[in-house]
């Protein structure tokens, strides 16, 4: 299986970016949570602004990936670098071959929105949930044939999310394209700062564990889809999480409702961590890497860091810990570069997934005990935040309001 | 009198509270203390809301 491909970056602070944008790895319950959270409100318009997020990313990404690999003004040769970078990204297997210039469909034959939102979701939904590969199909269409952003108006013929046997997305040119935010690619630091090494006082070898993570695919298998640690990840494009979680922040911002929308993308980021690293905890990748080196419940929480450090959010570092508290220094985090890169400085702390991610990980290991492999079930996420002693998580710093680096302290 | 914290308890029941807010467009919600008694119709209609968004995914 060979795909033809912009080449994938490692970048300073643990970074991975292709073809000018960041990616980073979230699973099927993150994704389900987020997007499920910014569609509540019938009153938003939430679903163009993911479609819309997508095209941005997506529509940057080809672009620079067209010129990197010579290709510009070559519509089936580009056709072919997107269907490969959308199975890569674990996004899963859709033919872009039916799309002319004019418009046309997308036919998907698997798809991570469309076939793996359902398993956290408990079901079928009324509504498709493909609205990413909406937004990728627009951006293919445009990208194809160097239009800007915008030039294709999209619908779903089909959705697995719904219940249909496959995914298709019409497209059709816009007589006027509409306004598509600009990608911040990369984004930005506020400072440039050098994370301090992994906490020394724990046996747990944040390098070995990184080497070996190193020497594991997290590619796309050949459905597109990469089933991993008890979940089904995606390399996603982080400015598209950035965008509609921002989007989500300053529209609910507008009616007084701040506080209701950031407690929301925080349980998120809660949901990610107790799934994601709560089946990472408990996979056969865990048991040959990390667990040879743990000693005691806080070693839990250092090897589950050393692995955050291979999913592309920045460098996470453990400052300060105990079964009743801890403190972690986030270097170049995703949510703050995507925040400067696309909107500046911050008027407060925005970091919810790393809030959440934190949270879950000291309950997981101190309040659901995650050492003795529970089912990671809806019982048991609500027993681990509704728990007497469970932590709760503040953001005590922000990369994206000023600060040096973004800080999470999680206590109970 | 029923209060927030009677029909939404704990941690979870802020969660159920924060999505009720977006989903059917209470924002006066937002301002009720959690130990706030609340009025019979403002309890029927909430009761509903969560049995509706028991219900399953959409």
């Amino acid at each position: 299986m060979t795909r033809r491909l912009a080449a994938l970056a490692a970048k300073p602070h643990g970074r991975h970016v292709r073809a000018g944008e960041p990616h980073v790895f979230h699973c099927n319950h993150y994704n389900h949570w987020l997007q499920s959270t910014l569609l509540l409100s019938p009153q938003l318009p939430m679903r163009d602004v993911i479609v819309d997020a997508a095209e941005e990313v997506v529509h940057h990404a080809l672009t620079v990936a067209a010129a990197e690999l010579g290709i510009v003004g070559q519509p089936d040769a580009i056709a072919r670098v997107a269907e490969d970078l959308f199975a890569e990204l674990g996004f899963g297997r859709v033919d872009l071959s039916g799309i002319a210039s004019g418009g046309g469909s997308a036919r998907f034959s698997a798809s991570h929105y469309g076939q793996c939102l359902v398993f956290p979701a408990g079901g079928k939904f009324d509504e498709p949930q493909t609205l990413f590969d909406r937004g990728f199909t627009t951006a293919a269409a445009a990208a194809m044939h160097g239009l800007p952003a915008g030039s294709f108006a999209s619908e779903h013929v089909a959705c697995f999310s719904i219940g249909d046997d496959h995914g298709e997305v019409r497209v059709e040119r816009a007589s006027t394209p509409r306004p598509i935010a600009s990608s911040p690619g990369e984004g930005r630091a506020s400072h440039d700062v050098t994370p301090p090494p992994p906490y020394a006082d724990t046996a747990v070898d944040e390098g070995a564990i990184l080497s070996a993570l190193a020497g594991l695919s997290f590619a796309g298998n050949e459905e597109g889809l990469v089933p991993r640690f008890g979940v089904i990840l995606t390399h996603h494009f982080a400015n598209f999480y950035d965008r509609i979680s921002n989007e989500l922040v300053r529209r609910m911002s507008e009616k007084g409702l701040r506080e209701p929308a950031e407690l929301l993308l925080l349980d998120a980021g809660r949901r990610c961590g107790f799934h994601t690293f709560g089946g990472i905890m408990s996979s056969a990748e865990w048991d040959a890497v990390v667990a040879p080196q743990l000693r005691m419940n806080a070693d839990w929480v250092h090897g589950m860091v050393a692995v955050v450090n291979a999913l592309g959010w920045g460098v996470w570092r453990v400052t300060e810990l105990s079964d009743r508290k801890i403190v972690v220094r986030m270097y170049d985090d995703y949510e703050s570069r995507g925040h400067l890169g696309a909107y500046g400085k911050a008027d407060g702390p925005i970091c919810y997934l790393a809030q959440g991610g934190v949270e879950s990980i000291m309950n997981l290991v101190f309040v659901g005990e995650i050492a003795k492999r529970p089912a990671l079930d809806e019982a048991l996420y609500d027993r681990t935040i509704d728990a007497d002693g469970a932590f709760r998580a503040v953001q005590t710093k922000c990369m994206a309001a000023g600060d040096p680096y973004t800080e999470v302290v999680a206590e109970r | 009198m029923q209060t927030l914290e009677d029909l939404f308890p704990g941690a979870t029941g802020k969660l159920q509270v924060a999505r009720i807010i977006l989903r059917y467009g209470m924002p006066e919600l937002a301002r009720i203390r959690r130990d706030e008694p609340l009025d019979r119709a403002l309890v029927d209609r909430l009761l509903a809301c969560k049995r509706e968004m028991a219900g399953g995914a959409s």
